[in-house]
């Protein structure tokens, strides 16, 4: 399989008036399309750091990002916000929908930022509504929605413009059990159809659904295995610390 | 209490823009209020410095020459209350020559020397000597005159004798708005003689200064039972003279109060938003500093001090710049009085003002300090502040439905998040709309009155008065003269109603149907060999009488008191002098009683392309010099075009205010949603993209308040000068606006709202995501 990402001896240094903070030092990977990948870690371990990178949501210190043909420290902050829009999907631990629009409206949002035509942009948010099966909540607004749906109607936002990588940071992370391994049944479906998928989380059972796990601790990839295996993965986690 | 004030400076500090930028709108409208009161209270300042300088008479009587003695003159010089005197003072009215214009004036001998009581201010120029002539500046006002030119004086019998101007000069004596005095010409009593050697024509007058200057009309009166009845013909009254110097300056402190008002109103909107948003976004805060001991009345005391203190810094600056600029609003009185001023600055002038701004303050911050203070400690902790969920408003769904592109979308949307913020942000815009609505509106009246003069009553090109010449050789002189259309006759007649009172009467004949009379009820004569008993009033006649259009009017001329007359009035028309208090009659209505009569001044309609100076020279021609010819003038007052700049100075100021307000909503609402707009830009919206979302928001604000405040500022105007024109018993005004003027307001509205936008806007297209998202 073609290589997708491709990130290069990255590092990100965060300084807070005296103090630096090193998140990344020097990561380096490959994930080829169709891939799911994992990413474990402790608390602090620049987890979020790296997928924020890797969606050009921020800067590295140094290093490089490839998605597919965009090299990331080319792209200027406006040809950025259009990578995004384009081939990245974002998938937050709170949601994050935008309250005053309507379920509807909130997943058609980056189709029309991106200028799909409004027929469109409605057509392939009702698709991915029914798939996830919530067309039935399309008129309702976000808070009207349990915490399961609303993590639904992101993801179903996140894959409206057919991006490239989905990046998820703890989708499970304010969900119950039930409600957690719904959404991660939804993005194995997606693995399934091709959808390349890159998640952060702290649990093993979530990790479990990826096809390959990768460890971080202090910024820098310390071991990858295969997922599949909860109990395995979660013993591997309690070694890091 | 310490830890009040600490939090109060520390809030303060923390948003130096914000504080800044209030602080200077309320010292802005503190600046117009002090002007405004600084205006008032010194408006007649400049006539009492002059009348003092001059030594003024407080009264100044003319007399019937026929009725009075020498005798007499000394006995009114000696009344008790009397302390000082002109002297008889000789006067004849005639007429002078100046720059082809032919004029009445009242002819003035003066002492050779300046003298004791009401000297003259010489403003260019000097007192006159032999043979030299000294003009009032207000002869100067109405004909174009200067120092050097030449006056020519027609004595009786013919003889002309020109005298060179030397000097112009004020009269503290002479009031400008009373319509029947001619403008005044000096001359030494010794000129005076040898050009007017018979003195049984002489005017006889004589300013008194009394001990009480307030003592006129007791003075008068004292005159009045000395002399035969009828015998003092009509005096002047100091303090007339000043009211009519302190129009111009009140109608300064008309519009200064207005504006300042204004001002006040937009800065206590800006305190509104900010205060409410402020306690909002400062919720969870409120909560903890609630739950670590503060009272509610420390609360309330917290947002009202912050506040206050703006208010009194902002005040207390403004309050000084209104004072080093308080003689600007005086200037043009001052300056036509050749004085200097500095008004007097009394506490009673800071206390009020600083009182209105203060109380201004408190009042905007109220409602939401009380809100903050009465938040429910828990909860307030727990939830902190979110802007409210709402569903999406009718506007944004049908802006969505029109297909408009998504920031502008989210942009219209955002109106609604804060409907409180955004209306009183749209109200501040919506005032600078009006101020500036007001300002052209205005101009547009003017224009509109300049162009056609019938608008104000002056349905004629020109007026022509005769002398020696026969009325009827005039009349076949202007029936041949070229270029002429039309011309009726006026000759004017006083005339009494039953219960006394006294007004003048047009009396009019001629091709009256060709001119324009703007007829504003009713109809005008039927001129056609109708019947012979219609007039038509003027609105301030009818006012004063008590008349309606379809009422009688009896009335009864001088010594014929046995013989009344009676019109029908069919219409009110819109009359130019006396306060409107006049009434147009057939000539041939008044002949019965009054005997043949001629009149002596013609008014002319002319063909549009007649050549003026042709039609003059031919009734100079035809009428050996004796008929003179005058135009009507077509040009805006001075006075009006500096009022208009002021107005729109004033305008600006508001919208100024108004930027401020929509700078501080936009950054206030972009704080408010920094995670929303975090969101946005990681789903790809980019950076443009939300800079035009936040200005779309300012920019519809100003589309909006451009639709509503230009209709209101209109209907504003149009009240204003209806109020001012029924004041002056003058009739309906007609205002105008062009429609034009919307194509270049509502796009340069929305582009000032926007540039108060466009901060924020740039700060939030520059939002770094990650801390947004990372921040929760
Ligand atoms: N904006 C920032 N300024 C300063 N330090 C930061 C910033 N963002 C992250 N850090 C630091 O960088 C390090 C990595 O942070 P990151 O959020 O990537 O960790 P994480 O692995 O996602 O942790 P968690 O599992 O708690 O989410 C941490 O030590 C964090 O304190
Ligand atoms: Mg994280």
């Amino acid at each position: 399989m073609s290589t997708l990402v491709e990130v290069r001896e990255l590092r990100k240094v965060y300084r807070t008036g005296e103090v630096t903070c090193e998140a990344l030092r020097g990561v380096s990977l490959e994930i080829a399309a169709g891939d799911f990948v994992a990413i474990m870690g402790p608390s602090g371990s620049g987890k979020s750091t790296l997928l924020h990178l890797i969606g050009g949501l921020d800067r590295p210190t140094n290093g490089s990002v490839r998605v597919g043909e965009h090299l990331l420290s080319a792209l200027d902050e406006t040809k950025l916000a259009r990578f995004r829009r384009a081939h990245i999907g974002f998938v937050f631990q709170f949601f994050n929908l935008v309250d005053n629009l309507t379920v509807q409206a909130n997943v058609e949002l980056p189709a029309l930022l991106a200028h799909v035509d409004r027929r469109t942009a409605r057509r392939r948010a009702e698709e991915l509504l029914s798939r996830l099966g919530i067309a039935d909540q399309a008129r309702k607004h976000p808070w009207e929605l349990s915490g399961g749906q609303q993590q639904r109607v992101a993801i179903a936002r996140a894959l409206i413009n057919r991006p490239l990588l989905l990046l998820a940071d703890e989708p499970t992370g304010n969900l119950d059990r039930a409600a957690g391994q719904e959404v991660m049944r939804i993005l194995s479906e997606c693995h399934r159809d091709g959808q390349t998928i890159l998640v952060v989380t702290h649990d093993p059972l979530v990790a479990a659904y990826a096809g390959y796990v990768l460890f971080l601790q202090d910024g820098q990839i310390v071991g990858r295995m295969p997922g599949g295996d909860p109990s395995g993965i979660a013993g591997r986690l309690a070694e890091l610390g | 209490m310490f830890a009040v004030f600490q939090k109060i400076k520390a809030d303060i500090l923390g948003r130096p823009v914000l504080s800044v930028l209030i602080t200077i709108a309320l010292a802005t409208s503190a600046t117009l209020l002090t002007l405004a009161l600084a205006t008032l209270l010194n408006a007649g300042a400049p006539y009492d410095r002059a009348f003092a300088e001059l030594n003024a008479a407080h009264v100044w009587l003319y007399f019937d020459r026929e009725l009075v003695r020498t005798r007499d003159i000394a006995r009114i010089e000696s009344l008790p209350g009397v302390v000082d005197t002109t002297g008889l003072r000789h006067s004849m009215p005639n007429r002078v020559e100046l720059g082809g214009e032919r004029v009445w004036v009242s002819i003035q001998a003066i002492p050779a020397q300046p003298p004791r009581v009401n000297r003259l201010m010489i403003q260019r120029g000097h007192y006159p000597r032999r043979d030299e002539l000294l003009a009032s500046r207000d002869l100067a006002y109405l004909y174009p005159l200067s120092v050097g030119d030449v006056i020519t004086v027609e004595r009786a019998g013919g003889r002309k004798v020109a005298l060179p101007v030397v000097g112009l000069a004020y009269d503290p004596m002479w009031d400008i708005y009373r319509g029947n005095q001619p403008p005044y010409v000096y001359l030494t009593e010794e000129t005076f003689r040898k050009l007017f050697p018979d003195r049984q024509a002489w005017g006889w007058s004589l300013g008194l200064r009394l001990a009480d200057p307030q003592a006129v009309d007791e003075v008068v009166a004292q005159v009045e039972r000395m002399l035969r009845k009828d015998a003092l013909k009509s005096y002047t009254d100091w303090r007339d003279v000043k009211q009519s110097a302190m129009f111009e300056v009140q109608l300064n402190f008309v519009f200064l109060g207005a504006f300042g008002g204004f001002a006040l109103l937009a800065a206590a909107l800006v305190i509104a938003t900010s205060v409410s948003s402020t306690v909002l976004s400062q919720f969870r805060q409120i909560g903890i500093l609630k739950a670590i001991g503060f009272t509610r009345g420390q609360v309330l005391g917290l947002y009202l001090g912050q506040y206050l203190v703006l208010g009194l810094v902002g005040g207390l600056v403004g309050i000084l710049v209104g004072i080093l600029l308080s003689p600007l609003p005086l200037q043009s009185a001052a300056v036509s009085l050749s004085t200097t001023l500095r008004p007097r600055i009394a506490p009673s002038l800071i206390a009020p003002v600083l009182l209105c701004v203060s109380g201004v303050v408190v009042w905007a911050t109220w409602r939401s300090a009380r809100k903050g203070a009465n938040t429910n400690t828990i909860q307030a902790i727990t939830t902190g502040a979110e802007p409210p969920r709402h569903r999406l408003p009718p506007l944004t769904r049908f802006a969505y439905w029109l297909g408009l592109p998504i920031p502008v979308l989210l942009g219209i949307n955002d109106l609604f998040v804060r409907p409180m913020r955004s209306l009183l942000t749209g109200v501040n815009l919506t005032l600078g709309v009006m101020g500036i609505v007001f300002g052209l509106t205005l101009n547009d009246t003017l224009k509109a009155y300049v162009r056609d003069p019938s608008l104000v009553g002056i349905v004629y090109d020109a007026v022509v008065t005769r002398e020696q010449t026969s009325h009827g050789k005039t009349r076949s002189l202007l029936n041949r003269a070229p270029g002429v259309i039309a011309f009726y006759s006026e000759h004017i007649v006083e005339v009494k109603t039953g219960d006394g009172r006294s007004f003048q009467v047009r009396a009019v004949q001629g091709a009256l149907d060709a001119f324009p009379f703007r007829v504003e009820e009713g109809r005008f004569l039927s001129t056609a060999g109708g019947p012979m008993n219609e007039a038509i009033a003027g609105k301030g006649l009818l006012d004063w009488l008590g008349l309606r259009v379809g009422d009688l009017i009896t009335v009864t001329l001088e010594d014929k008191e046995h013989r009344p007359l009676t019109w029908r009035i069919v219409g009110q028309y819109a009359e130019r002098s006396n306060a409107g208090q006049m009434l147009i009659a057939p000539l041939a209505s008044l002949e019965r009683h009054l005997g043949h009569v001629e009149p002596k001044v013609y008014y002319l309609k002319l063909a549009p392309h007649a050549d003026p100076e042709q039609v003059r020279r031919y009734l100079k021609r035809g009428s050996n010099d004796d008929l003179s010819f005058s135009l009507v003038g077509k040009n805006v007052p001075e006075s009006i075009l500096y009022l208009q700049l002021a107005i729109l100075a004033l305008a600006s100021i508001l919208i100024a205010v108004a930027l401020i307000n929509v700078f501080n909503t936009s950054l206030l609402a972009v704080r408010e949603k920094t995670r929303v707009i975090g969101v946005l830009k990681a789903v790809g919206m980019t950076p443009w993209q939300v800079i035009g979302m936040v200005n779309t928001t300012a920019g519809f604000l100003g589309l909006v308040a451009t639709l509503v405040g230009s209709p209101l500022g209109v209907a504003f105007t149009h009240m204003l000068l209806g109020m001012l024109s029924r004041m002056y018993g003058f009739g309906r005004v007609h205002t105008a606006f062009n429609p034009f003027h919307m194509l270049f307001l509502v796009p340069a509205i929305v582009t000032i709202s926007m540039i108060g936008s466009i901060i924020p806007g740039w700060w939030a297209g520059r939002l770094p995501i990650v801390e947004v998202i990372r921040g929760e």
